[in-house]
């Protein structure tokens, strides 16, 4: 069924029509949340029900402006942000650098490098390459400047090319 | 280096097994949105209940009751009344005597 369609109708109150929408955005979103949670599972998961949950509710204020996607995405960096505030302060910060210079044993792929960035960093390329959004969308998405955006994807990827350099 | 890590970046993200996943959020969606319509209920039937007994009742009942009696009373409804009545009747009357 086509998307608008499921979305007017689980705005609606139709559960069964928002359980299609859940399966249908579960994948990305979980993704997303564990690039953020820094490969946490438990906690991607924990946020992202909750996520599902606000926009079960908000669903009505819900105007099509932008994708579906760029809008749950919208709703669980909120969420991240006030549960890493909350419980995980550290998840906002990029990890010292010491940490894999004196661990040569680690192997570095792309989430363990991806790991060492800050929160806005990670969040600004996962959405901007692998969710395949604008600039202008992720800037929408995490509420911040476009010229923020774009320093978080420079800065992001700089420190992404020298760990996978440096990588044994 | 950076057409591979462009590379490597747009991949994408691993897939993640529903496993359940979806039908856990839809039961919290249905069991909460079966709470927010029992709260709104109750808090309905509370302001119901609050306002009921808030309302001066013995003071509306008696000045309904005093209004009734005199309107009975009262020459001149009594009289619009039958004039009302009367006037019905002869309508009646004029249209089954035309059919």
């Amino acid at each position: 069924m086509d998307e608008s369609k499921l979305i007017a109708r689980a705005a609606a109150g139709d559960s069964a029509a928002f359980a299609l929408l859940v399966r249908q955005h579960q994948s990305g979103l979980r993704g997303f949340l564990r690039r953020l949670t820094r490969n946490d599972p438990s906690l991607a998961d924990d946020i992202a029900q909750e996520t599902f949950l606000e926009c079960w509710r908000k669903l009505s204020h819900y105007r099509g402006e932008g994708s579906f996607a760029g809008w749950l995405n919208r709703i669980a960096w909120t969420r991240f942000l006030m549960d890493a505030r909350k419980r995980k302060p550290e998840l906002l910060e990029d990890l010292p650098e010491q940490g894999f210079e004196t661990a040569p044993d680690i192997r570095f792929d792309l989430e363990s490098a991806m790991a060492k960035l800050s929160a806005g960093e990670r969040a600004a390329l996962t959405l901007c390459y692998a969710l395949g959004h604008s600039n202008e969308e992720a800037a929408a998405i995490l509420s911040m400047p476009l010229g923020t955006v774009k320093s978080h994807i420079l800065r992001g990827r700089d420190k992404l090319r020298a760990l996978l350099e440096r990588a044994p | 280096m950076t057409n591979d890590l462009d590379a490597l970046l747009s991949r994408p993200l691993p897939v993640v097994a529903d496993d359940g996943f979806s039908v856990s959020v839809a039961l919290r969606a249905l069991r909460e949105g079966e709470r927010n319509k029992l709260l709104d209920q109750l808090v309905l039937l509370l302001t119901g209940t609050v306002v009921l007994a808030a309302l001066p009742l013995t003071y509306f009942g008696a000045t309904i009751e005093r209004v009734t009696v005199s309107l009975g009373n009262s020459a001149p409804v009594a009289l619009a009344f039958a004039a009302l009545v009367l006037t019905t009747a002869f309508v009646r009357g004029v249209v089954d005597r035309v059919e």
